[in-house]
């Protein structure tokens, strides 16, 4: 049963991830029309910071409470066995506090979230450059440069090794069996949040002003819109969500290792955003769900889990299988569902608007019925 | 003063990067006709290449030929093989989305959809059967001049080399003179227009599949070659293949002379990095990536551009 109910925190947490990837990659894609075939890049660049952040914070505090200086590295310092050692029991000895084990979290969120911004209005200049498929093999490359240099240096992750001991919020609660329910629900809290901003933004001006630079640019910049700088803005927020989304990614596994953000992770993303429908929110949260799905239960340790046994040779297919029918799912939406399972919907008029209008029907009603009674 | 066995490790590192880069040549050819006449980035494109390679490996260990005729059924194995990939995706995917007038980053989306079916296809297959995680042709390239001890020229660099050259002056002389390549040509600019004059479109369009994923074939043989082959080895090498096609204007001479350039720039790159820094040669993919990214953003129509030198010079 314990099993079960990990195999469904780790199911939720991995939806609320790709979640967040898949809105941000839809105010992007779906409302601007911006392919950036590079968001793995900003998760990445966030899931670095997050995790960089809070072992080397982690380390300072818990070594200064602890009494352990540690060692020249020939990388950074929080790379070295002994910085894992100190981290990793940091818990029991007591050596971190609860309320610095949440601060950590918040910080280095936090700081996933301006590197992503920042990092987005970086990644911005190409767009201004090119459009359609060269921009999208242009970030595609750029994520790919990344991650290839992660992995091979010492910096900023430990190369090959990978980070390996990020403290973890709840890492302090003493029921293990409970950690990851407590971390599924505050994804799920982020999750949330996102999408209320993500809906609240795509149907405010601003979100109208990026479906008409979509639909038609020149007619948008007739309108008196300056495109390059809704490119700039809509990259800033995408990327800083990405980059919220690889800090809760890092946070969850309490590791950071360069190869889990291949250029698969975005193609992952974009089966979701196209599944779902493109500048469909609640589509979007769909077709994460069922990529999250296919992560976590297409593997022969979950499905045990869950009862279900499978034989050896189907075992070590499975893995691969996840991909194959990721893209036969492609090829299959583009050609039967170009719009996705949830068609785009028109923007919806804001609540009080809808409201304000309506009593001034009722005014005018009033008005005329007091009128004709004159 | 430098250390003579620097310079023959240079040497040694231009002649590895003439066989590396005449490779991704060789397989930018193909990505560049098919793109030139069905507008497709395709992403696919590296996964025929695996194929063939696999296919020539699967050929020569089935039918235990040794030596040059082992050899060549392996080639039209490969051949064979690489070319269905390539015309099966395109009956199935490509086709049908070009039909309802699909989008060039749909189509980029759709061949990233196809390639991941073909690769993750065979890499199941292959975690299932043994030794096919790891393969190579039985009869290796040989050493044929060795110089100085380190250097050495092998049958792979003049096979390579040669191969690299022939189909790139086949493809021009058949692009611009023969009735087929003004077709394809047709096709590209105008389908309408082609369809109108009498042009079959469609087997224009098949043609030009069979003829590029042949093309990934050859190369997948001659990879396979010199080198191990694995089920991921083409799509590692598929932003190579795309930095030297985009950097080449989408030319045929052009991939050649581009491909020859990042090969060699890889070579003598990560060599000199390694004897003079220390620089770990994993890092040498990143010369890749820089060039690509560089050349699309200040010079997406292509560095070399014999062509459209030679357009000028006529005009």
């Amino acid at each position: 049963m314990e099993g079960v109910s990990i195999l469904f925190s780790q199911w939720i947490i991995w939806f609320g991830v790709y979640a967040i990837m898949a809105l941000s990659f839809n105010l992007e894609y779906g409302y601007g029309g911006v392919p950036n075939f590079g968001k793995v890049l900003f998760m990445s660049l966030g899931a670095y910071s997050a995790g960089t952040l809070a072992a080397w914070l982690g380390l300072q505090w818990a070594s200064s409470k602890a009494g352990v200086t540690i060692a020249e590295y020939t990388g950074p310092t929080y790379c070295s066995p002994e910085a894992y050692h100190v981290l990793s029991t940091a818990s029991s000895q007591g050596w971190l506090e609860p309320s610095q084990y949440i601060l950590l979290f918040i910080t280095g969120v936090v700081l996933a979230a301006i590197v992503g911004a920042v990092f987005g209005a970086v990644g911005s200049y190409p767009t201004l450059r090119l459009g359609g498929d060269f921009l999208a093999i242009t970030l595609l490359a750029l994520g790919e440069i990344v991650r290839l240099i992660a992995y091979n240096s010492e910096w900023p992750v430990c190369s090959f090794n990978g980070l390996t001991a990020v403290p973890t919020p709840f890492a302090w609660y003493e029921n293990k069996a409970l950690v990851d329910v407590l971390y599924a629900a505050l994804v799920i809290g982020f999750t949330i949040l996102f999408y209320i901003y993500t809906h609240y933004i795509a149907n405010s001006p601003w979100g109208r002003a990026l479906k008409a630079m979509r639909d038609d640019e020149l007619a948008a910049q007739v309108y008196g819109y300056n495109t390059a700088k809704l490119r700039l803005q809509v990259l800033v927020v995408g990327s800083a969500m990405a980059a919220v989304a690889g800090a809760l990614l890092v946070f969850y596994a309490g590791s950071v290792q360069a190869n889990t953000f291949k250029p698969e992770r975005t193609f992952e993303v974009i089966v979701a955003v196209m599944l779902g429908g493109a500048a469909n929110n609640i589509g979007v949260l769909v077709g994460a769900a069922v990529i999250a799905a296919l992560n976590v239960f297409l593997n022969a340790s979950a499905l045990e889990t869950l009862g279900i046994t499978v034989p050896g040779n189907v075992a070590t297919t499975l893995p691969y299988l996840r991909y194959v029918i990721m893209g036969i799912l492609i090829v299959i939406i583009l050609l039967y569902k170009p719009q996705g399972l949830i068609p785009e919907k028109p923007i919806q008029t804001p609540f009080l608007e809808k409201l304000r209008a309506l009593v001034k029907e009722k005014q005018l009603v009033e008005a005329t019925t007091v009128q004709s009674e004159d | 003063m430098i250390d003579v066995a620097v310079l023959y490790g240079i040497l040694g590192a231009l002649i590895n990067g003439l066989r590396v880069g005449s490779l991704y040549g060789l397989m930018a050819l193909g990505l560049t006709l098919i793109y030139r006449v069905t507008s497709i980035p395709n992403f696919a494109y590296a996964e025929y290449i695996t194929y063939g390679a696999y296919a020539a490996y699967i050929a020569m260990i089935a039918l235990a030929v040794e030596g040059a005729l082992g050899l060549s059924l392996a080639l039209l194995a490969a051949l064979a093989i690489a070319a269905l990939a390539a015309l099966a995706s395109d009956e199935l995917a490509f086709k049908p989305l070009w039909v309802r007038g699909a989008s060039p980053l749909h189509l980029l989306v759709a061949s990233i959809g196809v390639g991941l079916v073909l690769r993750y296809s065979l890499l199941a297959v292959a975690g299932l059967a043994a030794g096919l995680l790891e393969a190579s042709l039985p009869v290796r390239s040989a050493r044929l001049v060795s110089i100085g001890g380190i250097a050495s020229i092998e049958t792979s660099h003049v096979l390579a080399v040669s191969a690299a050259v022939f189909f790139a002056v086949l493809l021009r002389i058949m692009f611009t003179r023969t009735k087929i390549g003004k077709a394809m040509r047709a096709t590209a600019s105008n389908p309408v227009l082609a369809r109108v004059s009498g042009i079959n479109i469609y087997l224009v369009r098949r043609v030009t599949w069979i003829i590029g994923g042949s093309l990934a074939g050859f190369a997948g043989f001659v990879y396979a070659y010199y080198y191990y082959v694995n089920p991921e080895s083409g799509w590692l090498m598929l932003l190579w293949i795309f930095a030297a096609a985009t950097m080449g204007g989408f030319t045929f001479y052009g991939s050649i002379i581009s491909g020859l350039i990042l090969g060699i720039a890889e070579q003598v790159v990560s060599f000199l990095g390694s004897t003079y820094f220390g620089l770990n040669t994993a890092y040498s993919p990143v010369i890749a990536l820089v060039t690509l990214v560089i050349v699309l953003m200040y010079r997406p129509e292509g560095v070399i551009r014999l062509e459209a030198l030679a357009l000028k010079r006529r005009a």
